[in-house]
């Protein structure tokens, strides 16, 4: 049994994107309105939004982030305020798809994409040595 | 293009795709462009000043076409004996693999506004998910026979099973049944929201001189018709019509080859399509039948296999019509079979009643009180006797030709679903789910619905209304599942 968890860079990237939204945001709201209770007002909420999901939402949902993999299953976790479990049997995966930035600064925003009979399981958030190991096991359990 | 690799041969889709690779903006700066180099002369001074008025238009669509060949660039096809591998991306590179073991169908289209560029479409289809992810390609001939080979290696030199032709006649007998007022209206709706204001006023004077003209020819017969009636009447004639075209020209030269391990299809006019399907992985096959079909004892024969068809508006054909006495019989040892009671009429024919009588009622009401609405509130009512009118035909065919039986390993389920009659014949297996409903009056009178459950391109759920209860418990057992009946309905 092998058990995968999510990559350290990718809760970095996300919050320097959500860094950057939450700025371009306020700016938009600045020449948007007028008014400066509106202005101050919606730049607070924005900012208290921002920190809370940078400091308090990521930290909790990476850590939930695990993936179990073993010689004929694999097991999903993730999830904050819903903790979701998926299991599939790695012989019942009929194909898949990798979405991999080329850009080694955001290589943690993988996504996997297993199509099984009756639907498909996504595996956000996996190192890239993590995902070659993974699709050798579906490789030879399918093979 | 193509090139060895370690893990197989890499190719690359046809050029074309680098227009659809470029925006679709790109089609916005094209035509003004055009526009302006309508000169009847070359001339170096016209030309200089056009260039001086347009270069930031030429500048946006030479960024838009260099980033389209940027992506077709990037976009490879790696074919190995064990998967078939597309790449494309940018920034985000996606892997798109499908092993050669999983694919269920492998269709090819020769549009022909793309065989003057040697170009066709490729789809690799899997029996996977609710939404089926195929793989679609552009690609040449050199990627087409090496997709082929990959795929069909094992099946090259088989022997043919069966042939089946149906031939012209019996291929306009399935057009004009399963052509539709409703699918046409579809593809007038596509062609409007997609043409953009040409197709818009295009289809606005066509419909409007096709009034104008029934208007005329019906006057001589009919008198007093209004112009509106004529013009819905017009526009839902136009729309079957060209679902009958459209049905007509997809289904043309329809051949179908079974061979041991896979089945071939050939068809289609303005669109060539070559399908290939894997036989172990069809799931079911089922047996349609409009009202007519049914009195003609004439069944279209469909199939429930992933990535077949390829198209969202198609149905997954393997022979259009052919007549009951062509169909092979199963074996038959029917070991259970369940059939609706007759006193369950009821169930099969109170939405077409009540609604037919909801509107009558209600188109009454309406003329009472506005009386210049008089002429469409008699049109409605007599267009809702006629629905109710064929709806309680409809279910009581349904009532009476509804039935589940198992017959060996099979499980065979005729249910009516809208005006179409079906016939699923599948594996037990094949069932993914059985569910049992039953309402308040159903359970006053110890009967219930039940549906079979087939996973396919989308859920497949077959109902047979109006069982009695007592009798689930042996088709139940039949297929393998155990069904505790509650005590009070065993009396």
């Amino acid at each position: 049994m092998k058990r995968f968890y999510a990559h350290k860079g990718a809760e970095a990237v996300l919050s320097v994107i959500s860094v950057i939204l939450a700025v371009a945001l306020i700016v938009l709201i600045r020449f948007v309105f007028r008014n400066r209770t509106v202005i101050l007002t919606a730049g607070t909420a924005i900012a208290v939004m921002g920190v809370l999901l940078i400091f308090v939402y990521f930290p909790l949902y990476f850590s939930s982030v695990r993936y179990t993999l073993t010689e004929t299953e694999l097991l999903s976790e993730r999830g904050v305020i819903i903790r979701r479990k998926s299991a599939i049997r790695l012989s019942s995966v009929q194909s898949y798809t990798l979405y991999i930035p080329r850009r080694a600064v955001l290589s943690g925003l993988s996504l996997v994409l297993l199509n099984v009979y009756g639907g498909t399981l996504a595996l956000p958030f996996m190192k890239k040595s993590d995902i070659e190991e993974l699709i050798l096991h579906i490789e030879a359990e399918s093979g | 293009m193509k090139q060895k690799a370690d893990r197989g041969r890499i190719y690359r889709e046809h050029r074309l795709r680098i227009l659809r690779y470029s925006a679709k903006s790109i089609w916005l700066l094209v035509f003004p462009l055009l526009r302006g180099i309508r000169i009847s002369r070359i001339d170096a001074d016209r030309i200089y000043s056009w260039i001086k008025g347009a270069w930031f238009d030429i500048a946006v669509l030479a960024v838009i076409i260099l980033f389209g060949l940027m992506r077709w660039h990037c976009s490879r096809i790696i074919i190995t004996d064990e998967k078939i591998e597309h790449i494309e991306g940018i920034f985000f590179e996606s892997h798109r693999v499908i092993p050669v073991k999983s694919i269920s169908s492998f269709v090819v289209e020769s549009p022909f506004y793309l065989r003057p560029f040697k170009a066709k479409r490729v789809f690799l289809g899997t029996n996977s998910g609710s939404a089926e992810r195929k793989m679609k390609l552009l690609a040449g001939e050199t990627e087409v026979r090496a997709i082929r080979k990959a795929v069909g290696k094992s099946d090259e030199k088989s022997c043919t099973v069966c042939e089946y032709y149906p031939g012209a006649v019996l291929l306009v007998l399935y057009s004009l049944f399963f052509s539709s007022s409703l699918t046409g209206a579809v593809y007038i709706a596509l062609f409007m929201f997609r043409g953009g204001e040409i197709a818009r006023e295009l289809t606005a004077v066509s419909f409007d001189r096709i009034a104008h003209e029934t208007t005329k020819l019906t006057g001589l017969f009919i008198r007093s018709i209004p112009y509106a009636t004529v013009l819905a009447g017009s526009f839902f004639l136009s729309a079957w019509v060209l679902s009958f075209i459209v049905n007509f020209s997809r289904y043309y030269g329809f051949r179908l080859c079974r061979k041991a391990e896979r089945t071939e299809i050939v068809c289609g006019l303005s669109v060539k399509k070559k399908t290939e399907i894997r036989n172990e992985k069809i799931r079911c096959a089922e047996l349609k039948q409009t009202f007519i079909m049914k009195l003609a004892k004439l069944y279209s024969v469909n199939l429930s296999c992933g990535g077949y068809p390829a198209g969202k508006r198609q149905h997954p054909v393997i022979y259009p019509v052919i007549k009951a006495n062509r169909l092979l019989k199963l074996n038959s040892k029917i070991e259970q079979k369940i059939t609706p009671k007759i006193t369950s009429l009821w169930q099969y024919i109170w939405k077409p009643v009540l609604s037919g009588v909801s509107v009558c009622y209600l188109s009454a009401q309406l003329a009472e009180k506005i009386k210049e609405l008089s002429q469409f509130t008699e049109l409605f009512t007599l267009m809702a006797l006629l629905w109710t009118l064929w709806g309680i035909i409809i279910g009581a065919v349904s009532l009476l030709t509804s039935y589940i039986k198992t017959d060996g390993e099979k499980v065979i389920i005729s249910y009516a679903k809208g005006s179409i009659f079906s016939t699923i014949i599948a594996d037990k297996s094949r069932i993914s789910e059985i569910t049992v409903k039953a309402t308040l009056f159903q359970r006053i009178f110890r009967k219930c619905s039940i549906s079979l459950v087939f996973n396919g391109k989308k859920k497949n759920i077959c109902t047979i209304k109006g069982v009695k209860y007592r009798n689930t418990e042996q088709i139940f057992k039949a297929l393998g599942y155990d069904l505790l009946l509650d005590s009070r309905d065993k009396k």
